[in-house]
């Protein structure tokens, strides 16, 4: 018989008109039309339903049924999204394709069983420490007002591992804080300096991947399950080859970002020799303390560091 | 239709504004059929908005000096400096809102905070209090164009994102704020003076000897917007934290040195300043879930789309824009009308040719007078509640001032050069 | 009547200490704002300390401080209202007008309390955590009490005004 039109409604805080909003608005209308309009997706932009946790809120009273989350907005939810964006486990994106195309399947599989269908990972790049003077070692960090955003568990810990001090302030404060010196360094990837013209006021890039950043688009199980199989098909199919093409979308964009950074005169700087070396020991000793806490399954952290070991090994 | 008549004639009557908006979006969802608990995950968000942070702290800090005698050093200080030009404790009254809400936002804060010093300040100087309840209501939001505002700082993040070919940085937002904003002070300032012409406050002539000993008078609070700034632009703390040291500031100067409010009396000051902070707060509360609504719906979208398609201009759309926009300023607060209709609007403008840093400030301009709006602009009631003046007269005193302000806007609207020529 | 004599006592002294707890909320959080606010400021010039849990923590009492507010502000029905109308009504249609704000008010405030109540109720069964890791139901708690309060002073109001009102009406007969 007629089934009835399921109406998907999407958050997301990438704002209208943005190349995110842009391309699911196509994917969308695809959907649409070849579904025979059985499932429509609405799309609301630039954050207008709240940051993360009240999109989750609504999602759970039926409000919306589903977002794009980064990471760490559904790492309440499902834990396990933490394992790629651990502090400075991935030394190159290199090593996080050798890693992703083990393991993005196992990090769906974990979503699906919070009760969210997500079709695939997009890229945000690696965080990079940005400032006004160069950051080439631990020392050269001491002393200096770093930023952390408040209730950020991860950088907290990280933080406290290499004995600095946090300044903790809402992202909106950010900006100001680099032109007034209370903020000294900050860690965002190119893509997110430029949006956030966090740029104008540092000087310096400091190339080491600190921690991989990426979001992902969920829908609500509950509601994925009631569209018919068929419709769910072409639903997964589109935006399954939607979040590829934003992958792979933004790393160019990222090096685009980086390229455009360098030309309005930053500079990079590497590390001193041992530097990152050193770094890695404490963020291991991060990783493992988060461990420790539960704030991921241990089997698939370990499964993650094998990957590592064999491509490192090659 | 026939629910939102009621709700107006409820309104009307005195049926208390959050339990107006409340029912209004409690009405909207469950016509929409989505669970009404969404209203309270809107009102919970007051929790995760960090800007509201000022409120409560400016507001005591602002009643703390109010019942002190700051009020009275203050138009003292004044008097002896421009006591002899017409309507001067009026312009630095315009011009220390205008710095106060650059750095706070216009969310009503400023009438409450500076309101209560400069409103008895300003009556005591003889003053006509209909003119006094007037200048307060509208510089509540005066200053938004203005560096700092996190208002200017959010569209340009927001228009940044949108591929539009042409950088739209920050720091030009500041700049092309500058003239337009200075042009809404020297209006309002000029209307001040011819206002007050036929007013017998004396004018009294310079003195020295007056100046020197009115400022040793107000030697505690006149150093404080040099710590407030000193420690924003000294990297101390961040603007956000402002308010925070404000109050202890306050606090130490007016019951610690001054000792002018006795610690007996300081927790019924907080109790009554907290009063209409929750006044003020269950307000903003209710109508993140009105907004809510209205977004889920789709209304400001299609309103936008009702409008742009009588545009066949540059002008007609620069006037429908206006018109938009002043309706918008009614029903939605700035930041959720930023992120939500900048998008709609900056490609259409600059199809027609309008520099996106012009919208910035053009958006930013009416949105500001969208507060004075009547029937409904939030600084109207904020106003009315805080200095106990039925609704009315605060419309009546706030009409020269908000046409003022819309003839401003006009201007800024059709005289691009104004916003746009310290750029480059 | 010696029933409700003794009743108006028990109520009255609920009343009176209901009161305190909600003045002494109002000022200690507001205390606790300015110490914290500006303690942070403190430890991070003078000791480079940075407090994750802090701002969570501010703008939770930002919360608490305006729904508690809100609170204080229902005693004596002093909220912000449009009332432009009511003073063009006759005498006689005072009271009635009157009786229906309140009932009303009472009436809403009741329907968001019982929502603000489900609201708290799935975050406590979702076990989401905030402020550090702290269940956030318990901060959340304020909301459905902000507004019950709310609703039950609005319905005192009512009851009041309703008696009062008999009561004069039979006088006059
Ligand atoms: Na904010
Ligand atoms: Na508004």
């Amino acid at each position: 018989g007629e089934s009835q039109a399921v109406q998907i409604k999407l958050a997301t805080v990438a704002p209208e008109g943005s190349l995110w909003m842009e391309g699911m608005r196509r994917g969308a209308e695809e959907i649409k039309k070849r579904t025979g309009g059985r499932v429509q997706i609405k799309l609301f932009g630039g954050g207008v339903m709240g940051n993360e946790n009240s999109v989750l809120r609504k999602i759970r009273i039926g409000q919306l049924q589903g977002g794009a989350f980064t990471a760490g907005g559904l790492s309440n939810v499902c834990a396990d999204l933490r394992l790629y964006g651990l502090p400075m486990v991935f030394h190159s994106l290199d090593e996080v394709d050798y890693v992703r195309a083990r393991m993005d399947q196992v990090l769906l599989a974990e979503m699906a069983k919070a009760g969210f269908v997500s079709f695939g990972f997009g890229e945000g790049g690696f965080a990079l420490l940005m400032s006004h003077e160069p950051v080439r070692s631990l020392k050269d960090m001491k002393g200096k007002k770093v930023w952390i955003p408040a209730d950020d568990r991860i950088s907290e810990v990280a933080m406290k591992h290499l004995g600095l001090s946090p300044v903790v302030l809402p992202i909106t404060d950010v900006l100001t804080g680099l032109q007034t010196g209370l903020l000294d360094i900050v860690e965002t990837s190119p893509i997110g300096a430029i949006a956030f013209q966090w740029h104008v006021k540092t000087r310096y890039i400091t190339d080491a991947p600190l921690a991989y950043i990426f979001a992902t688009l969920v829908i609500d199980k509950r509601v994925f399950d009631k569209i018919e199989p068929a419709d769910g098909e072409i639903l997964r199919e589109v935006m399954t080859r939607i979040y590829k093409e934003f992958d792979r979308q933004n790393r160019a964009d990222n090096e685009a970002a980086l390229a455009a950074l360098l030309k309005q005169g930053l500079k990079i700087v590497q590390p001193a020799d041992g530097e990152l070396t050193l770094w890695r020991e404490k963020a291991d000793q991060v990783n493992r303390g988060l461990e420790k806490e539960g704030a991921f399954t241990p089997a698939l952290y370990h499964q993650l560091l094998g990957h590592l070991a064999e491509f490192r090994k090659k | 239709m026939i629910p939102s008549i009621l709700l107006i004639l409820l309104a009307l009557v005195g049926v208390p504004l959050f339990v107006i908006i409340a029912a209004a979006a409690l009405w909207g969802f469950h016509s929409s059929g989505i669970d009404l608990s969404v209203v309270a995950i809107e009102i919970y968000r007051i929790a995760e908005t960090p800007v509201l942070l000022a409120i409560p702290l400016f507001t005591f800090a602002g009643y703390l000096l109010s019942e002190s005698q700051a009020p009275q050093r203050l138009m003292r200080l004044t008097q002896s400096l421009i006591g002899w030009l017409p309507g001067g404790l009026a312009i630095v009254s315009l011009g220390v809102c205008a710095a106060f809400t650059a750095f706070t936002g216009a969310s009503g804060v400023t009438i409450i905070a500076l309101g209560a010093l400069l409103y008895p300040a300003m009556e005591e100087a003889g003053y006509p209090q209909k003119f006094n309840l007037g200048l307060i209501t509208t510089s509540g939001s005066l200053g938004l164009l203005f560096a700092p505002s996190l208002p200017l700082i959010l569209y340009g993040i927001v228009a940044q994102q949108m591929n539009l070919g042409q950088p739209v940085a920050i720091e030009d937002l500041f700049l092309a704020g500058i003239f337009p904003g200075l042009l809404m002070l020297v209006l309002l300032s000029l209307w001040s003076v011819w206002a007050n012409r036929g007013n017998r406050i004396p004018l009294s002539r310079f003195k020295w000897r007056d100046v020197g000993s009115s400022i040793r008078n107000a030697a505690w609070e006149l150093p404080l917007p040099i710590f407030v700034l000193g420690g924003i632009y000294g990297g101390f703390f961040a603007v956000s934290e402002a308010a925070a040291m404000t109050a202890l500031y306050v606090l130490v100067v007016e019951v610690i040195i001054l000792r002018e409010i006795s610690l007996r009396r300081l927790p019924s000051i907080m109790r009554k300043s907290m009063v209409l902070v929750g006044g003020i707060l269950v307000i903003l509360a209710v109508s993140l879930a009105s907004a809510n609504y209205m977004i889920d719906a789709g209304i400001p979208t299609r309103l936008f789309e009702l409008i742009n398609a009588h545009v066949s201009s540059r002008l007609t759309f620069l006037i429908l824009l206006n018109i938009f926009l002043l309706l918008l300023g009614a029903l939605l607060d700035i930041f959720s009308a930023l992120v939500l209709v900048v998008p709609l609007i900056l490609p259409v403008a600059v199809g027609y040719g309008i520099h996106p840093v012009h919208l910035g400030i053009i958006f930013l301009a009416n949105m500001q007078i969208g507060y004075l709006t009547p029937p409904v602009g939030l600084n109207l009631f904020i106003s009315g509640y805080r200095f106990k003046k039925p609704i009315s007269e605060v419309y009546w005193s706030t009409l020269p001032f908000f046409l003022i302000l819309l003839c401003s806007v006009l201007v800024i609207t059709y005289w691009p050069a104004l916003s746009l020529v310290l750029l480059h | 009547m010696m029933v409700s004599a003794t009743d108006k006592g028990l109520l009255f002294w609920l009343r009176r200490i209901g009161m305190m707890i909600e003045d002494a909320l109002l000022i200690l959080f507001l205390s606790l704002m300015i110490v914290l606010a500006c303690g942070q400021i403190v430890l991070r010039n003078f000791f480079s300390i940075g407090l994750v849990w802090a701002d969570g923590l501010l703008q939770i009492s930002v919360l608490w401080l305006g729904l508690l507010g809100a609170m204080v502000a229902s005693r004596d029905d002093n909220h912000i209202k449009i009332d432009v109308l009511s003073r063009f009504f006759p005498e006689k249609m005072q009271i009635p007008i009157r009786l229906l704000s309140h009932l009303f008010t009472a009436a809403i405030c009741g329907i968001l309390a019982w929502q603000s109540f489900l609201f708290v109720r799935s975050e406590y069964a979702f076990g989401t955590t905030g402020v550090g890791k702290y269940p956030i139901w318990i901060f959340q708690s304020i909301l459905p009490i902000a507004f019950g309060l709310i609703s039950y002073r609005y319905a005192l109001n009512f009851l009041s005004l309703l008696r009062c009102s008999g009561k004069e009406g039979k006088k006059s007969r």
